[in-house]
């Protein structure tokens, strides 16, 4: 019982810091390809004062929207939040797992991105619709790819929740069948690119709106509703690093303490590659990313094909 | 029991009395209308109060047709207005036959009563499809409807000659294809695109939502030991991830708002043979929970399906009825003068897409977990087609959500695109209410999904594969079954635990929104990027908004289009159209048919009009006759038994 309340008060700790230092990371990226492109680049905790300005301005509605659209940025968050509830801290298991919540987790980024489209839609703006029809082809592989990953964690741990499945993986797990799980963690890096609109797939510092996807759905929203999304942008990165670093993070037993050590040191570490790969790599064409997302599938793939031929359970 | 059947009987009378009722009044549209609706309501609701007084699973397909009928019946009486006087005796009388034939579908053994009511169905459906028949492409559907129908009605007059003499492939094979003919299986489903834009919206709700899932319901009828098969778990898993995939695809890229919903249909009913197909082979490989999961999540999608795409069908048809067109690229801003349907539309759309917090999520969870199940624990082939099963469901998934974005922001969000769509007439009451009825039960169905499955889907699954079911419960134990209903009730329990707090969250941080910044809104023109003078032109078409996505696909849906390039310093004119007409129709049907036609051509020159000829004709068959019974060896004692035959009709002659 007093484990449980242990767990419990690490998790709930570590989501009430997920919240509160989630726009960091954002910082933390930005800062990175300042020290690339040799500029002082904007402050660590620029994201801060922006959501804090955006609090206290006013929205400005569009005549042609209605409803759809003052209800999207507040499901947006609503999704991430649940997404974030869904996942374990470091090793401790979320409270809130339950058989299959795996599948909600991938489908809670889906009602995330299809009320963004929808808001984009109502605008009637051309920018607008343009960046929405984009970021639903590219939904659609990456969906795949994500399942994929979940699929092959479902193999290997024989656990049907995301907490089970992130938790239960040990050390011995990366000794006798690392290869299979750099794969997964590959391509699920290559997804989390592409869910969160980082470059290659999409660039959200670019000047020129046509080459945008998620920033040109988000043109017309101003005022609290673009703080509400910017928070929820930046959520939901954390949300995908942290599935990243769990997945990496073997189970070390009684070392609790090194454990979430690690697990921030690679949230952090992963946010500052994510800042390289934008320094060093221009957004690819938009009818290269099916391709680099169809690269991933197939990198996602062949983890559960050599699991399956090599593997074996490695939850022990 | 006995009380079941009779109310049942009871109904189905209702229901024919009052459709012969309404015809009886053929000059008075009113009347008809009061007996017509009433007898129909009635009746339904008579049904509905001894809904599980026979088997489960035919409470699983009557449910569909209970909800869809009386919403479609309230829907028809403002849908068919201004329709064209002394014709709603006639519509009555077709759809209170329809249902009546439906009803006794789901409770008839195998047998010739049932080809009787399927074939009755199959004719007053048609009849329906083509109400409006003054129109060539209404008739042109109606005709292709016809084709399939009488189709698998001949399938079944085989299958009800050689039930006892042919062999258990022949008949699996021709009952998955009369059936699969009903259901919209791949290749068989040619008619849902073109027949549901040409029917009236409630009989294109009614059929989409309860008449093709009746499909199943035949197949478990006639061949119950198809459940059973290794070969037939193959056959229909194949066709259910090719039904999926092609079907959202090829709606996906449709500018027709009726045929985009009716390939949605086909999609479905793809995830549902999927199901059927993991379950068979969660048997085959003995993973009871994998069977349990499926089978109950091809049922709870089958009833989660019917009422999201009845209440879509419906939004479409007062959608027809406001803007009197259905083509997207015409629409736009409908939301505004149609808020109630919009908003239904809109949830519902999300629903089918298979999205959290809604109902179609959890009949997909289910099936999720199934999969995953059997990639946890399965090997080899099991494996492979558990992790293509998933992966692929996520990309009809994904496909879905494109297809349903666009379907809504083309039609209701963003600025009209057409004249039709800057007059489109206000809602109307009559026809939001049936919409509220079934998108409503939808959202409730999301959270009593749990108990459901437990009281009532399980026992329908449990009825149609007692026989391969037993066996492994004799060795895994009934614990086994209890425990995995316990684990069925809490996946879905937790689900709609995370719906409601999704929903808490949406609404609490609108609030907080809505009262902690206090700075007031402001309402002005779209920003985009500056531009001063937005017009209704620039934003996107619906076309235009799955065009990345139908062109990724394009080595499947080969589209066709028309592009006239503007050309000289002042070019007047500049055209694109793109069409994506059904890959089954293009490839495989039209050069059957044009095969077929060039060889009946070939054989019409004998029919000249020339006496001589026709005797001549007769004269060289008889001669051929006479010389094959010749040649032909008299030894086996089966030709000798015919030829006594034939010569003792001779003599009686």
């Amino acid at each position: 019982m007093n484990d449980a309340l242990t767990n419990f008060l690490l998790w709930s700790g570590n989501m009430v810091l997920a919240l509160v230092i989630s726009p960091l990371l954002i910082g933390i990226i930005n800062k990175t390809k300042a020290f690339f492109a040799g500029r002082q680049g904007p402050r660590l905790l620029q994201l801060y004062y922006d959501l804090a300005k955006l609090l206290k301005r006013s929205s400005v509605y569009s005549r042609s929207t209605s409803a759809v659209f003052r209800i999207a940025p507040c499901c947006v968050l609503a999704a991430s939040c649940m997404m974030l509830l869904l996942l374990p801290a470091a090793c401790v298991k979320s409270p809130f797992n339950f058989i299959g919540d795996m599948i909600l987790f991938v489908y809670l980024a889906g009602i995330g991105r299809m009320l963004t489209v929808l808001a984009a839609m109502e605008t009637a703006s051309a920018f607008e619709g343009m960046g929405s029809s984009r970021e639903c082809q590219f939904a659609i592989l990456a969906e795949g790819v994500l399942l994929a990953v979940l699929a092959a964690l479902v193999m290997l741990t024989r656990e049907f929740s995301l907490s089970g499945c992130l938790v239960t993986l040990k050390l011995n797990a990366w000794l006798s069948g690392g290869t299979s799980l750099l794969f997964l963690a590959v391509a699920f890096y290559l997804v989390m690119l592409c869910e969160n609109c980082r470059v290659p797939v999409d660039d959200p510092e670019t000047h020129l709106e046509l080459t945008m996807i998620h920033e040109a759905m988000i043109l017309d929203n101003s005022g609290p509703d673009l703080a509400l999304i910017h928070y929820a942008a930046a959520l939901k990165l954390w949300v995908f690093l942290s599935f990243l670093a769990s997945l990496i993070l073997p189970d070390l037993g009684n070392w609790m303490v090194w454990e979430f050590v690690i697990y921030y040191a690679l949230i952090f570490l992963l946010t500052i590659s994510i800042g390289v790969v934008e320094s060093v790599m221009a957004r690819y064409r938009f009818r290269k990313v099916p391709q680099f997302l169809a690269g991933a599938l197939a990198v996602a793939l062949l983890a559960i094909v050599l699991a399956a031929v090599f593997g074996g359970n490695w939850t022990k | 029991m006995e009380m079941g059947k009779a109310v049942l009987l009871a109904s189905i009378i209702l229901l024919g009395v009052g459709g012969i009722g309404a015809l009886a009044c053929r000059r008075n549209d009113r009347w008809a209308n009061i007996i017509g609706l009433s007898s129909c309501l009635t009746a339904l609701f008579l049904k509905l109060t001894v809904l599980f007084a026979g088997t489960m699973l035919s409470a699983c397909f009557q449910l569909p047709i209970i909800l869809l009928g009386a919403a479609g019946a309230i829907h028809s009486i403002g849908y068919m207005e201004h329709h064209g006087k002394c014709r709603m005796g006639l519509y009555w009388f077709l759809f209170n036959i329809t249902l009546m034939a439906m009803l006794a579908v789901t409770v008839l053994p195998r047998g010739l009563s049932f080809v009787a009511a399927w074939e009755i169905m199959g004719l007053a459906s048609f009849a329906l499809v083509a109400f409006e028949w003054k129109k060539s492409e209404v008739r042109q559907a109606a005709w292709i409807y016809l084709l399939s129908c009488e189709g698998g009605g001949l399938l079944l007059i085989w299958l009800l000659m050689n039930l006892e003499s042919a062999p258990f492939g022949a008949i699996a094979a021709v009952t998955l294809a009369a059936f699969g003919l009903k259901a919209g299986f791949p290749l068989l489903h040619v008619w849902l695109p073109e027949a549901h834009p040409a029917a009236p919206a409630p009989v294109s709700a009614l059929m989409s939502g309860a008449m093709i899932p009746l499909g199943f319901c035949g197949i478990i009828a006639w061949c119950p030991m198809v459940i059973g098969n290794t070969a037939a778990a193959w056959v229909l898993f194949f066709m259910g991830l090719t039904g999926m995939l092609m079907g959202i695809l090829f709606g996906a890229a449709q500018r027709d708002l009726k045929r985009l919903l009716a390939y949605s249909s086909v999609e479905n009913i793809g995830i549902m043979t999927l199901a059927l197909a993991l379950g068979m082979l969660g048997l085959k490989y003995g993973a009871l929970p994998m069977t349990l999961l499926a089978f109950s999540g091809f049922l709870l999608h089958l009833i989660n399906h019917a009422l999201l795409k009845g209440t879509l069908f419906l939004g479409a048809g007062s959608v027809y009825k406001a803007a009197h067109t259905l083509d997207m690229d015409k629409m736009g801003g409908l939301i505004k003068k149609m808020p109630w349907t919009g908003g239904v539309f809109c949830i519902s759309s999300l629903g089918i897409s298979g999205l959290p917090p809604f109902c179609g999520f959890a009949g997909e969870l289910l099936i999720y977990v199934a999969a995953f199940y059997g990639i946890a624990y399965g090997t080899g082939a099991l494996l492979a087609a558990c992790v293509t099963a998933a992966v692929l469901l996520a990309v009809t998934g994904g496909t879905a959500a494109a297809a349903f974005a666009k379907t809504v922001s083309a039609v209701f969000l963003g600025e009209p695109r057409s004249a039709e769509a800057v007059e489109a007439e206000s809602e109307q009451e009559n026809m939001v209410v049936p919409m509220l009825f079934t998108g409503g039960a939808a959202l409730i169905m999301t959270l009593i999904a749990p108990w459901v499955v437990n009281n009532m889907l399980m026992e329908a699954a449990t009825e149609f594969s007692a026989p391969w079911l037993i066996p492994t419960l004799m060795t895994a134990g009934v614990e086994a079954l209890t425990g995995w209903k316990k684990i069925i009730f809490s996946v879905l329990g937790c689900n709609g635990i995370c719906a409601l707090v999704l929903t808490f969250l949406t609404l609490l941080f609108f609030y907080l929104r809505k009262n902690f910044c206090r700075r007031p809104d402001r309402v002005g023109i779209t920003w985009d990027c500056g531009y001063a003078e937005p017009t209704a032109r620039m934003q996107y078409t619906a076309t235009a908004f799955t065009q990345p996505l139908a062109d990724l696909f394009n080595g499947v849906l080969r589209q066709k289009k028309k592009i006239v390039k503007p050309e000289n310093l002042f070019p007047d004119k500049a055209v694109i159209e793109v069409t994506a007409p059904d890959g089954g129709k293009r490839w495989f049907w039209k050069p059957l048919f044009q095969m077929a036609s060039r060889i009946s051509d070939r054989v019409r020159h004998l029919q000249s009009g020339l006496l001589h000829i026709y005797i001549l004709i007769m004269v060289l068959a008889v001669l051929i006759m006479l010389v094959w019974c010749l040649l032909t060896p008299l030894s086996s004692g089966n030709a000798q038994d015919k030829i006594e035959n034939t010569q003792e009709v001779v003599s009686h002659e």
